[in-house]
């Protein structure tokens, strides 16, 4: 049987007829209180509480903050004790922040995001570092100038016992002992990790942190077996072929997300806490190389996988998985519960994900997640399946020929080609049955391509026939990603 | 889950019965709950029934998610949600908007209060010029042109 779960599309019919019952009331009053010419404009905004303005504040960067105070007399003053000061534009020179902290007058930073201009003398970004310790800061994120390569934060800054997030993009060595009580989260930018004591000096005095952040971040071995507290790692490369760790060694962590670069996959080593994973690959041309070092990582780092019970993959890494499955090569058994793919259903990932179907013997969802990002090149991978002296057409068979390569499903979407497209839906759901034996839910994400004939095609999908595998008692969600 | 229901009465007296669970979502009823008999009526002086509407659409919305997703799908279900709030938000008006904000204020229901002061920021204020502001919020210049002239001195640097 199978169940179809219409929530967005009903939701939206609903809010199709409460518009179009409430649209003539709401637009005379919108009218009235956008113009104060027409009587009634009533100022609203100014009677509420300052701890509410300053919330509407928070969502916006300090130069807009405050222009706030030439609205009137009453917001004169509002902006100096928001609990947020943002400045992310870099039109900001040392003097414009000065003056700003000159005049900001709360005691509590909730959060202060400080893109620090070049040539900043040192002891001006000690005199900020010093300010923001002081009105207790609890998430600090600095974003220093990419000319700057050295800077020695003050003593005070490592002992801040407010701080519970930062991040940080210039490497620095503490003069002394670090003691950030309440750090919950660290986010690190280019830092060469390879001091361990300085990590160890990190950790030993971040008792509560819980997440790690690593972006473009290299170093040999990554040794995380320091940190009781750590449960969530975060590894993305800073480009596309950029470097991150060699070696990971994380036997506490529970959650990692990893995006690593064809060049140089990590070795997972002592993962055996991990209950969840999100793996991708940030993939250039070459990624299909004629060795196969990368396709037998990514299945060593599968097999370290061996207690991971929510795993999502991604389209890059999808696609290597196929071009092992094609090859016929072995697979690790999982005992996934549920496994995403953050991917558009085209032929290049298939083979993976029907392969890990069937490896996955405790799996229960299966959650197929429409998205553009990451594609992987046809041509690339029929090349590297010809290198390999193995015949693409051969290898993909009849088992995948509905199933269209990315060109043509973009092209299918642009030209709104329902049938075809609504086609490509249910052979993807007659091979996820196929294959995914224990399998009780899947879910079907359509997201991006609202705006390219999305809604139509949905309508289109929705006739599908429940014939397909009256056997299976599977329920199927499609879901609809508004944009 | 229990399916206790818990029924809410807005300002101009309309009743509203809704379950346990949606309501607590609001960490002031719990209080009131626990203030009055917890079979009464509890009354929010402070909501008229409209906006008690919208904010009750919104706790459905957001627990029904929350409960009936399982723990497999969360990144997807909260993507879900960040578009059904988007909608959600675009179809008031105005004079809506600031009392549904009011009344997820009162009612201390933090997640509808982010949504709907983002909201104000992102659209009454980003992107616009003092002047449009004001316009847009009914905001009365009551300045003198010295007291501006001053104001203006000191942040000069924020109209760049």
């Amino acid at each position: 049987m199978i169940n179809y779960l219409l929530m967005a599309d009903k939701r939206q019919r609903r809010r199709h007829r409460r518009k179009r019952r409430r649209k003539p009331r709401g637009r005379k009053a919108k009218r009235a209180l956008m113009d104060p010419s027409i009587n009634g404009g009533t100022d609203i905004i100014s009677t509420m509480p300052d701890e509410i303005l300053h919330h509407i504040l928070s969502f916006l960067p300090i130069n807009l903050v405050i222009r706030t105070s030439f609205f009137s007399r009453r917001w004169r003053h509002v902006w100096c004790e928001t609990p947020c000061l943002n400045f992310d534009c870099l039109k900001a020179t040392p003097q414009d922040i000065m003056q700003t902290l000159k005049s900001y007058r709360a005691t509590k930073i909730m959060s202060f995001h400080l893109t620090i201009p070049p040539h900043v003398p040192e002891p001006q970004i000690d005199e900020w570092m010093e300010f923001a310790v002081s009105r207790n800061v609890e998430k600090l994120s600095l974003f220093f100038h990419p000319s700057r390569k050295t800077y020695r934060f003050p003593d005070s800054f490592y002992r801040s016992s407010s701080l519970e997030q930062l991040s940080l993009n210039l490497y620095t060595i503490p003069g002394c002992t670090v003691s950030w009580k309440s750090l919950r989260i660290l986010t690190l930018w280019s830092y060469r990790l390879h001091d361990d004591e300085f990590m160890a000096n990190i950790f030993s005095g971040s008792p509560l942190l819980e997440t790690l952040k690593l972006v473009g971040c290299p170093v040999e071995r990554l040794d995380l077996s320091k940190s009781p507290s750590l449960r969530r790692l975060e590894i993305h490369p800073l480009y596309r072929r950029g470097r991150g760790p060699a070696e990971i060694v994380t036997p506490q962590i529970h959650y990692l997300r990893l995006t690593f670069s064809v060049e140089k996959p990590p070795t997972l080593v002592r993962v055996s806490s991990l209950a969840e994973a999100n793996l991708g690959i940030s993939m250039v041309s070459s990624g299909f190389r004629k060795d196969d070092v990368l396709q037998t990582m990514v299945l060593k780092m599968l097999a370290k996988l061996q207690n991971v019970e929510r795993l999502t993959l991604r389209t890059t890494f999808l696609g290597i998985l196929s071009v092992a499955e094609l090859r016929g090569v072995a697979f690790p058994t999982l005992k996934v519960k549920t496994l995403t793919g953050e991917t558009m259903l085209v032929k290049s990932v298939v083979p993976g994900i029907a392969r890990l179907l069937r490896n996955s013997p405790g799996l229960k969802k299966l959650i197929a997640q429409g998205t553009y990002s990451g594609n992987v090149e046809d041509m690339d991978m029929d090349r590297y399946l010809d290198s390999q002296g193995l015949h693409p057409d051969k290898c993909w068979g009849s088992k995948y020929e509905v199933l269209p390569t990315t060109d043509e499903l973009n092209r299918m979407l642009k030209s709104c080609c329902n049938d075809a497209a609504s086609k490509v839906v249910a052979s993807f759901m007659e091979m996820v049955l196929r294959n995914g034996k224990t399998l009780e839910t899947l879910v079907l994400g359509f997201k991006d391509i609202y705006d390219r004939g999305g809604p139509m095609w949905f309508k289109e999908l929705l006739q599908i026939p429940p014939t397909l595998c009256n056997n299976n008692n599977v329920s199927i969600v499609l879901r609809r990603y508004f944009t | 889950m229990s399916k206790k229901n818990i029924v809410l009465k807005s300002s101009n007296g309309i009743i509203f019965e809704v379950e346990e669970a949606v309501a607590l979502q609001s960490e002031t009823i719990p209080y009131m709950i626990e203030d009055d008999c917890a079979n009464d009526t509890i009354p929010l002086a402070n909501v008229t029934g409209d906006i008690l509407a919208l904010v009750i659409e919104y706790c459905k919305k957001h627990v029904v998610v929350a409960d009936g997703d399982g723990g497999g799908s969360s990144s997807s279900s909260q993507e879900d949600l960040k578009n059904w709030d988007a909608q959600f938000m675009n179809d008031l008006d105005q004079s809506k908007i600031f009392n549904l904000l009011l009344a997820a204020d009162f009612l201390n229901i933090k997640t509808l209060f982010d949504l709907t002061c983002q909201f104000v920021a992102d659209t009454m204020i980003k992107g616009k010029s003092v002047e449009e502001v004001r316009r847009t919020l009914n905001i009365e210049k009551d300045y003198t042109s010295e007291e501006e002239a001053k104001a203006r001195q000191e942040n000069e640097w924020a109209f760049k």
